[in-house]
């Protein structure tokens, strides 16, 4: 361990980019990337679930928002986005006076705003296609046995197009982390904004983004090793035993 | 004897898809005990009348009437809708289906489905549910698959699973839609026999089946229907034993 | 012409920069995944390890982030190279990146590898009856490639390239980060410039959402016609 720590010491003082100062940039970037993901996830995930629903209502008027909703955020850039929102929100006339201001003022809010709209656009479409996919034998036989339709919604159809929706939903995450990256184009210090300013600084490409590019790694592989883990546990029943 | 209400009765149902009328009056009586079995070439209606005794397919006309209940109905712009939803769901709660491709619910496994509807619509507290249910599989021989999903088992195996859950609701009538037609033929015996006990503990079941040895030994009336009209209709030996008319004696001759 | 306070030629210009880039880099996205697709099929060890290398990395990490390495890391690397060729040989070279260039094989690497995973799976869908059949009938491989293999597989594969496509076309919009003067920069500049964010990004994005509209118009058309045959089949499963 000592020598470990020793190897490590000497490494870090061979190099004059990776000192203690630029991996605390990483260190923060990381913070911030994984908080930006999670929350924007964990709104959206809440959102998504009605909104699914509803875009599966027989009502024009309920249905035909919902999928232009989706159309418009999954047809569009998530960078053009964030930019709508940003400036948006920033050249607002006067905005700089109210209260509101002050929370408005970090990028962050913005972003988390813009990413959160994205990812319901895309979760609703996710959730809906795993419900429209529902057997029509398994809802039949829900009808017959005398389910009333919030009973069937809630112990049949969610809980089968949940588990069916998970690999796409897991695609959806790491979407997400990787779409997350043009949060340092509004000046956030994420995990690519830290990259940026050590390429900076240093001018080392190199070294700047292949560092980025391996903890992003590492975060895909996590998040993917997860929904392995999970689609095994839930999807157990749909293996046929040989 | 006459006060005693039937466990079902349907009077004169019609049903209409587009402009094509598949069910073209049909009645229908099931004291207690009876196992009526309705046969018929594919395209005679049979699944359709089946289908609208609990509502899965609106008739557009005639009367259901469940243990003495008359089902109600309201002309709306889509045509004729039950008037009360609630009603219908305790009527289907009392007619338990077991359907052809045995659409048991996959994300659950057997004994979760089997319990599901008695613990959800019958409200039935849980315990009694799981105990009731460990029977039935237990009857039909698939206690020790309890814990199994349905994509792990058997055509057979899932369709015995299928009945026990219908069997789960205390029902009045059982309705049987083709319950073997999906099978591999050696796994139909398993299930026909499951059946056959149904019967003689005096079930009352209304049948729709290929099976015609089924339907002349279990069979307290069989209906033979063709284009939506009842041809002939009666006890099985005069049915199947001497057809009358040229159309059933085709149907019964055995194909090779 | 809208003229939008002098910007309208710019932004349509933009939009030229757009669709060019989103174009070219498709080609070198087919080209490469189809590349990859025979590389991870092969028989070799090194082809398979490398083809499945080059994807999993690619899908691992943000395109922001592959653009920066490859565009900054670019130019830098070719000058090592000039530089030491300078050095030994005397050969006075000097390559500048276009920014142009730079972007479509960009993004033509990253979608090569998304490209590779929809054609394998693609090629792998093709029932490998239909193959053997052409073998019977004395096919030789290039033939069956061209006459069965291929327009089987394309009927697996269009899904998952119209799905690309569009992932595709919006990618083409970090271009805008590195300095490329594709619609969505003009967009925001003016913004900068006019604090009027809406009058040009609102435009922006309806012009977005009209090439993914007629994109996916076309995809129908073509799944149609390679879906000749196969059409009956499907509606039943429905």
């Amino acid at each position: 361990m000592e020598q470990l720590s020793a190897w490590f010491t000497e490494l870090l003082a061979d190099n004059s980019i990776f000192t203690a100062r630029t991996l605390g940039y990483y260190g923060e970037g990381l913070v911030t990337t994984v908080q930006l993901v999670f929350l924007s996830l964990v709104i959206g995930l809440v959102i998504a679930v009605p909104l699914s629903i509803a875009r599966g209502s027989k009502r024009k008027w309920i249905k035909m928002p919902i999928f232009f909703y989706t159309y418009v955020f999954r047809g569009t850039p998530l960078l053009i986005q964030l930019y709508i929102i940003y400036y948006g929100v920033v050249f607002i006339e006067g905005i700089q006076d109210t209260w509101l201001w002050v929370i408005l003022e970090e990028p962050f809010y913005p972003a988390l705003i813009a990413f959160t709209l994205n990812t319901v656009a895309y979760t609703t479409e996710i959730f809906h296609g795993a419900i429209k996919a529902t057997s029509k034998g398994e809802i039949e036989a829900a009808r017959a046995y005398g389910m009333s339709k919030s009973l069937m919604m809630r112990r049949i159809i969610l809980p089968s197009a949940f588990r069916r929706a998970l690999p796409a939903y897991g695609n959806e995450v790491i979407f997400m982390l990787h779409a997350s990256a043009i949060a340092s184009v509004v000046t956030i210090m994420d995990l690519t904004g830290a990259a940026r300013l050590v390429y900076a600084r240093f001018y080392a490409p190199f070294d700047a983004f292949l560092f980025v590019a391996a903890l992003y790694l590492c975060l895909t592989f996590a998040i993917l090793y997860l929904f392995r883990y999970l689609e095994r546990r839930m999807l157990a029943h749909l293996k046929p035993q040989s | 004897m006459v006060d005693t209400p039937l466990p079902l009765e349907v009077r004169n149902l019609k049903k209409r898809f587009g402009s094509n009328e598949v069910l073209k009056g049909l009645s229908l009586q099931a004291h207690q005990g009876d196992v009526i079995t309705l046969i018929g070439a594919s395209g005679s209606g049979k699944s359709t009348f089946l289908r609208c005794m609990n509502l899965l397919e609106q008739p557009n006309e005639g009367e259901l009437i469940v243990h003495g209940e008359t089902i109600r109905f309201k002309e709306t712009r889509h045509g004729r809708e039950p008037a009360d939803w609630q009603q219908v769901v305790n009527m289907r709660a009392k007619l338990s289906m077991v359907f052809q491709n045995f659409n048991l619910w996959a994300h659950m496994t057997l004994l979760e489905n089997v319990i599901e509807a008695p613990v959800h619509v019958l409200k039935k507290p849980r315990k009694e549910a799981i105990e009731h249910g460990r029977a039935l599989l237990d009857r039909v021989g698939l206690l020790e698959r309890a814990d199994y999903y349905p994509m792990q088992m058997s055509g057979g195996q899932q369709q015995r699973g299928a009945i026990a859950r219908a069997l789960a609701m205390d029902p009045e009538v059982m309705l049987f839609d083709e319950p073997t037609s999906a099978l591999d033929p050696e796994l139909v015996g398993d299930v026909l026999k499951v059946m056959r006990d149904l019967a003689k503990e005096g079930r009352t079941m209304i049948v729709v089946t290929h099976e015609m040895a089924f339907a002349k030994d279990v069979s307290s009336q069989v209906m033979y229907l063709h284009q939506g009209m009842v041809e002939e209709a009666g006890p099985p030996a005069e049915v199947l034993g001497n057809p009358r008319s040229e159309r059933l004696k085709q149907f019964l001759a055995p194909k090779h | 012409m809208i003229d939008l306070q002098g910007y309208g030629p710019r932004l349509l210009e933009g939009a030229l920069v757009t669709i060019e880039l989103a174009l070219l880099s498709l080609v070198v996205a087919i080209f490469l995944g189809l590349l990859t697709a025979s590389a991870k099929m092969s028989r070799s060890w090194l082809l398979h390890k490398i083809g499945t290398l080059y994807t999993t990395v690619i899908r691992g990490v943000p395109d922001l982030v592959l653009m920066l390495l490859l565009f900054f890391g670019g130019q830098i690397g070719i000058n090592m190279v000039t530089d030491w060729l300078y050095d030994r040989f005397g050969i006075d070279i000097f390559i500048n990146i276009n920014e142009f260039v730079a972007g479509v094989i960009t993004i033509g690497l990253i979608f090569g590898a998304y490209m590779g995973e929809t054609f394998r799976g693609a090629f792998l869908a093709v029932d490998s009856g239909q193959i053997e059949a052409g073998r019977a009938y004395g096919m030789s491989e290039a033939l069956m490639f061209r006459r069965i293999r291929f327009p089987q597989m394309m009927r697996h594969a269009l899904p998952g390239l119209s799905n690309n496509w569009m992932v595709l076309l919006k990618t083409t919009a970090l271009v805008s980060i590195i300095g490329l003067t594709d619609m969505v920069r003009v967009a925001a500049e003016a913004s900068k410039a006019t604090h009027e964010p809406f009058t040009f990004l609102i435009p922006v994005a309806v012009i977005y959402l009209l090439i993914a509209s007629v994109s996916e118009w076309i995809f129908a058309r073509l799944q149609k016609r390679y879906n000749v045959g196969f059409g009956e089949a499907d509606e039943w499963n429905n």
